[in-house]
């Protein structure tokens, strides 16, 4: 800052104590402290194969190595130091599982990268870090996991049972070279057997975990832990089992790599291991550094892939890291060192932000493991222009296709509505003229044999004061029709005396009642008519609901099935309806119906209960057809059909009444409406000719 | 037991026979053989048709009660309707079903909601779709006549029980929808149908709804079941006229 | 219910109502009849919930301002005021209030109604050449001309004797016409009924 110059080893100005070197790292990397160390000691070595390097073995490993280096022998094994019980086991070929991938190329030892943590690290990019929650003994980023694939199940996560590694995984299968560089003991804070044996003893979640993003070829996905340590006498017991007991989904998750692997190494011996014949120099392994270890390096504030000891109360550098239950063989193996609890000093530092520069400070951040949402792989196609104008059309075309479109309702022609009009016209003109001057030609006896006569002889016979059970069943709709046909029976019925009891099907059917007893009567009542018109000689028992089955239900039991009148009277004590106690008693049955089904009804369900009572139908013109085989059988004693037959029934008893008054308007509109359908049948059929002849002229 | 009956029971206990026998011989193929009835080829065309346009399918029961004799032809108006339902539940426009008579109306909401259920779309089935639009029969034609106007029906059946109303209801529906097919067992009806709708069911082939949609394998079963008894009745006819001719009866 | 148990209860009943109907086995009679009025309830609820139904579809009409909505109000109101003066009613008095409305309201258009059916049918049948160009609409039209001539009574009032058999005759032709078609709707209904009772066809939930 002040521009003189200072000493080369000074770090501050002497003159205005301005910092000579920057803090990030002395070598001028961004790489951490520990690993800069290691890429300096690569480019200082020679490219022949690579001397063994001095590594800062911890006190506790190197009293371990001093004791396997006295134990074993070396004549077969001068740089590996394998334990008896590995050496035994080499005999027998290691299942594909077993495999053991090439070490990772960073210089840091391979056990010190969890298997997970470089899948994580290479599979998932990392964008933003997200904090482990520690309170729960099961991190939420691990449910999901489990949650997601099912690949464990969630009690598994800690408090699992120590995992299903056989001795013949990477742990016990191989030891650390002699040459493999060691991580320093400044820059790895764990005791690397611990750490070691925590990464090896991988629980089941971990393996799990292990499929979901299966390795690029050569990708280390699982990486060989290597034990750092020797077995001790405990351990050889547990190891059998635990071969043994390899779960499922292990073997089955394993990828296609590690398959290969043990294909091969199922008849090769313990040799072909890549860590039993001769350690990768640094250069080579420079050279083959994957992506995702760059990356993985490639952060400053990347904290050195070691997670603390589950012991230690949420380390901040460990955050991320999953506390895995150490078993307790592995536990047993621990140096004394790592169970008393060290002060933790994080000698971090600060390389971005407004604290660069600093030591010593809080991290803002997780360090290490940084989850992240599983990435979103893009496909971008590579098309064409003629295959997006195809696809533009394809999606115009389903569009119009989802949108229903409003259909065009063809107008009505003029000639039509005019047409409509003139028949209207036309026959309106036909039902008034007549009715206004009383014109009617009304037919002969003998066009109804059987019908009007039947139904007069058996009124005929009836004699005063009977009880007649009349059943009003026709819609208001019919009701100028039906009141015009069975006028004349029911003012017959009225003049000699009978006691009226009337019921329907039909809702309306009681109030249609009253109103035919009024048009029976007429505009000028006689005598006769005023005990009918004020109710006295009439029991309206309503609506029966139900149709067909009230119907056969008024048969078998008509008190219970209609007890009241409309009035709310209890029916079967009033005079009207003294002596009655089943259909039997009445004199007489009278159906008026423009219905067929409700004649049918009436004969079907009502006529066997009548013994031989006569029943007498009033029907429409329209429902004669149907009902007329039924007077042909006997079971309808009379029958009354439409305006016509009304106005016959009221010529032969004598009583004139609106039969014959609406007999004229209906004959002529019935002759104009054939005359409208013959014409309108000509002039169509002209029509046709004309256009065929139009046709064939033009073809 | 009378004679009367005991030949009633028989009847129908033949009839289940044909019915079985046919369900049993013919459950390879069951609806081949059938001639052909433009009015049901046009309905489903029209009813795919209807599915793929957007529009909607229409299904009146008419307006019997269903504890009348002529309820039959309203069950098989349901029939079709479950049809109907199952092919257009999943289209822009659910199946409307109108009814003149409360159980009716409450049958074809359960056989609606029975087909949406199947069809997994239970989420657009309403109570609305099964309507009773009029407890009378001009009522319910009148009540009818807003949904062929106001409802985008492209196709209506008109299958149950009539009155004078079918032809109040077929000349409105003529005017709506472009596709009428009507049927019922009531005599004026077909006549009135005859005259007034585009195709018109006559007689029992209203009864061959179920077998010429492809409702199920007895409806079809029970169609062959109609044709024997049909040649039996007719031997029958024959057999007593020529007693009667004879003078044995 | 469970589809299983709503199909067995039909099918249960529909062959006791069938076999009471056939059989003389008083035990079946009586439940049979015991059905018939159970049913006879159930069609009497219904029309209160076929009513409610008819009034929910009108009030969402209204609601949101369909085309015919001004329709579906008059339909409420009168809905309304029928069923006050039905409960205000005392039945055959002087002036019943549903009579008037029996009388004044429904009739006259129903009537109407009917009457517009004459309008409609004679159009059809002018139509029906234009629409179906076939022997069988010749020769139905042919039918509905004669029969309305038959109908109306005017041939007969000829008293011509010869007339009068060929009018009898004439007469008799719809019978047989309807009795072959009633055949065939009977074996329809036949089979439809049967197929409900053995449950092949359920038109319910099951």
């Amino acid at each position: 800052m002040c521009g003189k110059s200072n000493p080369a080893e000074l770090e501050n100005c002497q003159y205005c104590q301005a910092r000579l070197k920057p803090l990030a790292n002395k070598s001028g990397s961004i790489l951490p402290d520990w690993l800069d160390n290691l890429r300096t000691k690569k480019d200082q070595e020679p490219a022949s194969p690579p001397p063994p390097p001095e590594p800062e073995v911890p006190d506790w490993l190197s009293r371990v190595r001093e004791r396997s280096q006295e134990d074993k022998d070396s004549e077969a094994f001068s740089q590996i130091t394998l334990p008896d019980w590995l050496v035994e086991d080499e005999e027998t070929p290691p299942p594909a599982d077993q495999a053991t991938p090439e070490p990772a190329e960073t210089g840091i030892a391979p056990e010190a990268t969890p298997a997970w943590l470089s899948e994580f690290t290479s599979a998932e990019p990392v964008e933003e870090p997200k904090p482990v929650d520690q309170e729960s003994d099961i991190p939420d980023w691990l449910k999901k996991f489990s949650e997601f694939g099912e690949l464990l199940p969630a009690e598994q996560g800690v408090d699992a049972p120590p995992p299903a590694v056989s001795e013949s995984s990477p742990f016990t299968e191989t030891s650390l070279p002699s040459d493999l560089p060691v991580i320093p003991n400044n820059n790895l804070e764990q005791p690397p057997a611990d750490q070691a044996a925590e990464v090896t003893e991988l629980p089941d979640w971990m393996l799990g975990l292990a499929p979901a993003s299966p390795p690029t070829p050569g990708q280390p996905s699982e990486a060989p832990a290597v034990s750092l340590v020797e077995p001790s006498a405990e351990d050889e017991p547990l190891a059998s089992p635990l071969s043994t007991d390899l779960p499922v989904s292990l073997e089955n998750n394993a990828p296609e790599w590690l398959k290969d692997f043990q294909a091969a190494g199922a008849g090769q011996p313990q040799t072909a291991l890549p860590f039993a014949g001769e350690a990768l120099p640094p250069a080579e392994i420079n050279a083959d550094l994957p992506d995702w270890l760059g990356k993985l390096s490639a952060p400053p504030s990347a904290e050195p892939a070691v997670s603390p000891a589950p012991e230690e109360p949420a380390p901040q550098e460990g955050e991320s890291l999953i506390p895995a239950e150490i078993p307790g063989w592995v536990k047993a193996m621990r140096p004394i060192e790592t169970i008393v609890p060290v002060p933790k000093v994080d000698h971090r530092i600060e390389e971005r932000g407004p604290l660069a520069g600093l030591k010593d400070i809080l991290p803002a951040e997780s360090g290490a493991l940084e989850i992240a949402p599983p990435p979103s792989f893009a496909f971008r196609l590579h098309t064409t222009d003629q295959q997006r104008g195809r696809q533009a059309l394809l999606e115009s075309l389903l569009a119009s296709e989802a949108e229903p479109k409003p259909r065009e309702k063809p107008a009505p022609r003029l000639d039509n509505q005019i047409l409509r009009w003139v028949i209207a016209a036309l026959i309106l003109l036909a039902v008034i003229v007549p009715v206004v001057a009383n014109v009617s030609i009304l037919p002969a006896a003998e066009a109804y044999p059987g019908q009007a006569a039947q139904a007069l002889a058996a009124i005929d016979s009836l004699t005063q004061n009977v009880p007649v059970l009349v059943s009003v069943d026709y819609e208001p709709g019919l009701a100028g029709e039906m009141e015009a046909a069975a006028a004349g029976v029911m003012n017959d019925l009225m003049a000699r005396g009978a006691r009226l009891t009337i019921v329907s099907t039909s809702p309306t059917g009681s109030a249609l009642a009253v109103r035919l007893i009024e048009k029976a009567a007429g505009n000028k009542p006689e005598p006769f008519h005023t005990p009918y018109l004020n109710g006295e000689r009439v029991a309206n028992l309503g609506y029966l609901p139900g149709s067909a089955s009230a119907l056969l239900g008024f048969a078998q039991a008509p008190q219970a099935a209609a007890p009241f009148t409309v009035t709310g009277q209890y029916a079967w004590s009033l005079p009207v309806l003294q002596g009655i106690h089943s259909l039997s008693d009445f004199g007489l049955v009278l159906v008026i119906t423009e219905n067929p089904d409700t004649g049918r009804g009436w004969v079907e369900q009502v006529h066997p209960a009548l013994g031989d009572r006569p029943l007498i139908l009033v029907s429409s013109a329209q429902a004669a057809p149907v009902l007329l085989p039924y007077l042909d059988s006997g079971q309808i004693d009379g029958m009354v059909t439409g305006v016509t037959g009304g106005a016959v029934f009221e010529k032969y008893s004598s009583r004139p009444g609106l039969g014959q008054a609406y007999a004229g308007g209906y004959q002529a509109a019935l002759a104009v409406a054939v005359c409208v359908i013959l014409v309108g049948a000509i002039v169509e059929a002209i029509t046709l000719f004309v256009k065929s002849s139009k046709a064939k002229k033009e073809a | 037991m009378n004679w009367t009956n005991l030949a009633g029971l028989l009847v129908v206990l033949l009839c289940l026979g044909a019915m079985l026998t046919h369900a049993y011989l013919r459950r390879a193929h069951p609806y081949e053989g059938f001639r052909p009835i433009p009015a049901f080829s046009r309905f489903l065309q029209s009813v795919y048709h209807a599915v793929e346009s957007g529009s909607r399918v229409h299904i009146s029961l008419g307006s019997s009660s269903l504890l009348s004799p002529s309820n039959t032809s309203a069950l098989v108006g349901l029939s079709v309707l479950k049809r109907v339902a199952q092919i257009g539940a999943t289209g822009d426009k659910a199946p409307l079903v109108t009814a003149g008579e409360s159980t009716l109306a409450i049958l074809g909401q359960d056989t609606l909601r029975n087909a949406f259920r199947e069809a997994n779309a239970l989420g657009d089935y309403s109570n609305q779709l099964g309507r009773l639009t009029g407890l009378t029969p001009f009522s319910y034609a009148v009540g009818t006549f807003p949904v062929f106007r106001h409802e985008d029906v492209t196709v209506s059946y008109l299958c149950g029980s009539f009155g004078p109303e079918a032809g109040l209801l077929a000349d409105s529906a003529e005017h709506n929808a472009p596709a009428l097919v009507t049927g019922s067992e009531s005599v004026q009806a077909q006549a009135l149908y005859y005259a007034s709708a585009e195709e018109p069911l006559i007689g029992e082939e209203l009864y061959a709804s179920g077998a010429y949609l492809q409702a199920g394998t007895l409806h079809a079963a029970s169609l062959r079941a109609e044709d024997t008894l049909r040649w039996i009745v007719l031997a029958g006819l024959i057999l007593g006229s020529l007693l009667k001719l004879v003078g044995l009866l | 219910m469970k589809s299983p148990v709503s199909a067995a209860i039909a099918i249960a009943l529909g062959l006791i109502v069938l076999g009471g109907y056939f059989l003389d086995i008083p035990v079946l009679q009586s439940l049979r009849a015991e059905l018939v009025t159970w049913a006879m309830v159930l069609a009497a609820f219904a029309v209160w919930i076929g009513v409610i139904n008819l009034l929910s579809v009108h009030w969402k009409k209204a609601a949101a301002h369909a085309p015919d909505a001004p329709y579906s109000i008059i339909l409420m109101v009168s809905f309304a005021l029928t069923v006050i003066f039905g409960f205000l009613d005392t039945g055959l008095s002087a002036t019943p209030q549903t009579q008037q409305i029996v009388n004044s309201i429904q009739l006259p258009i129903q009537a109407s109604l009917m009457a517009l059916l004459a309008f409609t049918l004679a159009y059809a049948s002018i139509r029906l050449l234009r629409r179906r160009r076939d022997p069988v609409s010749i020769v139905f039209l042919i039918a509905v001309v004669v029969f309305l001539i038959l109908g109306s009574g005017l041939l007969p009032s000829f008293n011509l004797p010869v007339l009068n058999d060929l009018v009898a005759t004439l007469n008799r032709l719809p019978l047989a016409g309807s009795r072959g078609i009633l055949l065939g709707v009977a074996l329809g209904a036949l089979t439809t009924g049967l197929r409900i009772i053995i449950g092949a066809d359920r038109p319910y939930a099951g």
